[in-house]
Order: structure tokens, then C-alpha cells, then sequence
């Protein structure tokens, strides 16, 4: 009799635990594949820079939730009254822009093909959430530790942030613009200081350089 | 004897900046406590950032005004005169022998790793330096190959502020140092502490201590010359972005890379102790 009461827990268990691992291991699969795609799109010799930049683009935009990052970004500065929907529309523009452009350059410093995922853990207070680890390989010094935020939102995931070696993008750039704002009067102008910065060319300098 | 006159004078003068630090670091302690901890503003942060919560929503800068001038004063200093040091440093030097250099400086630092290892309460990772100094300078012969990192030693940093943050201690005030950079008032310190518990501040004559500072400076920036710039590239505001990239990145060094995923309720941040010395090993 109790032979089969633990032979029955014996079998409950690990499917309990398989039903945990298997939302995890969507997160890290999704992560996995992101990354295939990113170097196909990257391998295709044929393609001109600005084709090649659109197909980066959609890719970007449907990895990441740019809605909210951006938002997450503005931080306080969102809300009705310290901004217009004018503004706070042209803001989300430009900040895709800028991930873009930032983005595009560095899958040519790493890579991609050393990049090896790691274990997964859930939020305790947001079950939406799940962070995962990774690494990814260098050309010159030791691979770089990333971590991935990812939240999955009725069997899809996007990307909310990512963290190298302990310094979050989304943190940083919510803790960078805030004070601009702040400093220059409003969200309009951070957009156009933003603008100059993406019009210098200050990121995609690499994006014709080479292959 | 001067020398030992010398000493009494650094010791006295360490322990009244600790001092002075630790009230402040006390003041900033009671300043993050008072505010009611839900970040304010938003309410993505559940969304974004679950319970990995940190006090970090606006980030407390009462010297603002000074730092910003020193920021303006370093960058110049570094503009013109340190990155095209350590760029022509880098374009001579072959790669092999920067390799060397930097592991020769790293490799006299190790007993000041250890001490803060040892302090730490961190008995695995301190006998992991202490091997690594023994086969560094012997195997590897004064230190110039890292022998022990392919040994299964790998190396890791440590430094008093990081020490001073493992006991709980908050960073208190960010602050730019002349020179030396960012920091916090509890890492200011830390760095005084340090000078301490390195045996080459005692062995050697000052201007070998100098010259070796001078040498770390070097090499730290030869090797973040690209690095360095990108950041400074796409950044609007350069000061804030690296204000928060050094608190940032040194929550992240106290915390030697664990999340910061235990804590119990939204708002709390992350100075609490991370162990009790009492569990030393």
C-alpha cells in the first residue's frame, strides 16, 4: 500500500516540476532562436544595409517591447501633464531608433554564434517574468555575462531588458534621461537631442564598416 | 624614525575619514530608509522589474554641482593627457607584454584581496587568492603569467568598499574624485583602507608606489579605450550615464554576481548584510 502511494508521488512530482521547467525552457528556447535568426539576417551577404537595417528593425521591434521599455525609460515623465502624446509618440520613435542603431553595430563586436544560455529563474512577485542567464563570447577578453528579462504575456515573450554584468540598459538610460528632462524643460527636446545623436551617425558608424 | 611617524599620521587621518564617512554613510542610510521605498512616478516597475526592487529611482546626488566640475576637469585630464598615454601605450606595446604588465600589477594586489576576502567572511574565494598569489609569483613567475586562472583559480576583485558593503553598509554619497573618478563616500574610503592593507605601500619606497599607480592607471585604460568611448558616443548625458553605471556596477561587485532576488517585500534596498561574520566559513 505505501509502496504505491510513493510509487504515485514518485510519478506527481517530477511532473510538477517538468510543467515549471517547460515555461522556462520556452523562455530560454525563445532566446536561442532570436539568436539564429539574428545571424542568418547577419550572414546574407546579398542585401543592401538599408533592406538589411529594416529586417533588423522588425526583428528588434518584435523581440522587445519598445512600447514599454520606452515608457519604463521616461519613468515619471510619461504621465499626463508632464508630457504630450505628441511628444511622448515621437519619443518611442526615437528610442526605437537608437536601440536599433546601437544594437546593429555590437552583433558585429560578439560573436553571436558563442552565445550559450544559461539557467532561468521565475520572479516571486511577478510570475510574468523570467530571467535568464547567458554568456556571450568575445574577440578580445573573457565571454561577457548577460542577463535576460523576458516576460510572457499568453504563451508569447518579449524582452523587457537586459542586464551585462549587473548594469541594466533599461535602468540606465531611465537614470540618464530622467535629469535631462529635467535639466533641458521637456520630453520634446530630449527627443531632438536624441535625434542629433542618432543623425551624428553616433551609431551606426559600424554598420558599413565591414562585410 | 619618519617613516614610522608617517604611518602613525596616514593611520590617524584613515580613521578620521572613516569616521567622518560613516556618519555620512549613516545620513544617506536614513535618507533611503525615510522615503517610502515604492519607487515614485510609475507603475511598471512590478511590470519591469517584478521585486528585484532597488532604491535607484532618482538617484541621490547632493554634490551634483561640484562632480559635475570635476567630471569636466577628469575628462579634460583624460582627453588630454591619459588616453593618448594609454593609446600609444596600446598601439607600441605588444599585446603579449600589456598581458603581462596587467597581470604583474593584479598579481600585487592579491594580498589586498585577501584581507577583503578574509574580512568578507568569504573562506572559499579566499583560498582561491591565496593559491593564485602562491602560483602566480613562483609558477608564474612574479606574477607576470596567470598561470592559476588556467589552474581552475580564477581571479576575482575585491576592495574595502566592497567589504564596508557587505557589512550593510550603504554607499552613502556619490562622488567624483579628481583623478581617480566616480566613487561614493563609502568607497572613497574603502580606497584609503586599501592603500592599508597593501603590503607595497610598506615594502617599497613612495616613488615605487607611485609609479606603480600611475602604471595601473595606464593599463586600466588601455584596456577600456574602446569600451569607454562607445559609451561617451551615444550618451546625451555622459555624467549621469556613468553616475548610474558605477552604482550599478558596484551593487553588482558587493553582491560578487548573485541576484538580488531575496528580499521580502518592494522598496527595501540591497544593504542589508549579505551574511553574518559568525558563518565565516
Amino acid at each position: 500500500m505505501s509502496a504505491v502511494l510513493l510509487g504515485a508521488l514518485v510519478c506527481v512530482a517530477p511532473l510538477r516540476g517538468a510543467v515549471a521547467e517547460s515555461s522556462d525552457g520556452k523562455a530560454r528556447a525563445f532566446l536561442l532562436s532570436l539568436n539564429t535568426r539574428a545571424i542568418e539576417q547577419f550572414s546574407d551577404p546579398s542585401a543592401d544595409p538599408a533592406v538589411r537595417e529594416q529586417r533588423f528593425r522588425a526583428l528588434i521591434n518584435e523581440a522587445f517591447d519598445l512600447q514599454t521599455i520606452g515608457r519604463f525609460v521616461l519613468g515619471v515623465h510619461w504621465r499626463e501633464g508632464r508630457s504630450t502624446a505628441e511628444e511622448r509618440a515621437a519619443f518611442l520613435e526615437a528610442f526605437e531608433d537608437m536601440i536599433v542603431r546601437r544594437f546593429l553595430p555590437l552583433f558585429r563586436e560578439y560573436v553571436a554564434k558563442d552565445f550559450v544560455v544559461g539557467k532561468s529563474r521565475r520572479d516571486r512577485r511577478n510570475k510574468q517574468l523570467v530571467f535568464v542567464d547567458s554568456t556571450i563570447g568575445r574577440q578580445k577578453g573573457d565571454p561577457l555575462n548577460l542577463e535576460w528579462r523576458v516576460r510572457e504575456r499568453d504563451g508569447r515573450f518579449q524582452i523587457l531588458d537586459v542586464v551585462a554584468e549587473g548594469v541594466s540598459l533599461a535602468i540606465t538610460l531611465r537614470q540618464e534621461y530622467g535629469p535631462v528632462v529635467k535639466r533641458v524643460g521637456s520630453v520634446g527636446r530630449l527627443v531632438e537631442l536624441m535625434r542629433e545623436k542618432v543623425g551624428k551617425d553616433a551609431f551606426s558608424r559600424k554598420l558599413d564598416a565591414g562585410d | 624614525m619618519r617613516l614610522e611617524a608617517q604611518m602613525r599620521m596616514n593611520r590617524w587621518i584613515g580613521m578620521a575619514l572613516l569616521a567622518l564617512v560613516l556618519m555620512v554613510g549613516g545620513v544617506g542610510q536614513v535618507v533611503a530608509d525615510s522615503h517610502d521605498g515604492a519607487p515614485s512616478g510609475d507603475d511598471l516597475w512590478l511590470e519591469v522589474y517584478g521585486q528585484d526592487i532597488e532604491e535607484i529611482d532618482e538617484p541621490k546626488d547632493p554634490l551634483e554641482v561640484p562632480n559635475r566640475l570635476i567630471f569636466a576637469f577628469n575628462r579634460a585630464l583624460d582627453i588630454f593627457v591619459i588616453r593618448p598615454v594609454a593609446v600609444t601605450y596600446d598601439f607600441w606595446v605588444p599585446d603579449k607584454v600589456r598581458e603581462s604588465v596587467g597581470n604583474f600589477l593584479r598579481n600585487l594586489s592579491t594580498p589586498m584581496i585577501l584581507a577583503n576576502d578574509l574580512l568578507q567572511g568569504e573562506g572559499e574565494r579566499a583560498g582561491i587568492t591565496a593559491s593564485r598569489f602562491v602560483i602566480n609569483s613562483t609558477a608564474g613567475i612574479l606574477g607576470l603569467f596567470d598561470v592559476a586562472e588556467d589552474m581552475g583559480y580564477p581571479r576575482h576583485s575585491e576592495d574595502f568598499g566592497q567589504t564596508l558593503g557587505s557589512y550593510g553598509m550603504g554607499e552613502g554619497i556619490y562622488v567624483v574624485l579628481p583623478l581617480l573618478g566616480p566613487s561614493s563616500a563609502r568607497d572613497g574610503v574603502g580606497k584609503v583602507v586599501d592603500i592599508f592593507l597593501d603590503p607595497v605601500t610598506y615594502l617599497a619606497p613612495q616613488n615605487v608606489a607611485l609609479g606603480r599607480t600611475v602604471a595601473d592607471g595606464v593599463q586600466l585604460r588601455s584596456e577600456n579605450i574602446e569600451i569607454l568611448d562607445e559609451l561617451e558616443r551615444d550618451s546625451i548625458d555622459f555624467y549621469a550615464r556613468i553616475r548610474s553605471l558605477y552604482r550599478q556596477n558596484r551593487e553588482n561587485e558587493i553582491r560578487n554576481g548573485e541576484p538580488a532576488s531575496d528580499l521580502p517585500a518592494p522598496g527595501l534596498t540591497s544593504t542589508e548584510p549579505r551574511k553574518q561574520l559568525s558563518g565565516l566559513y
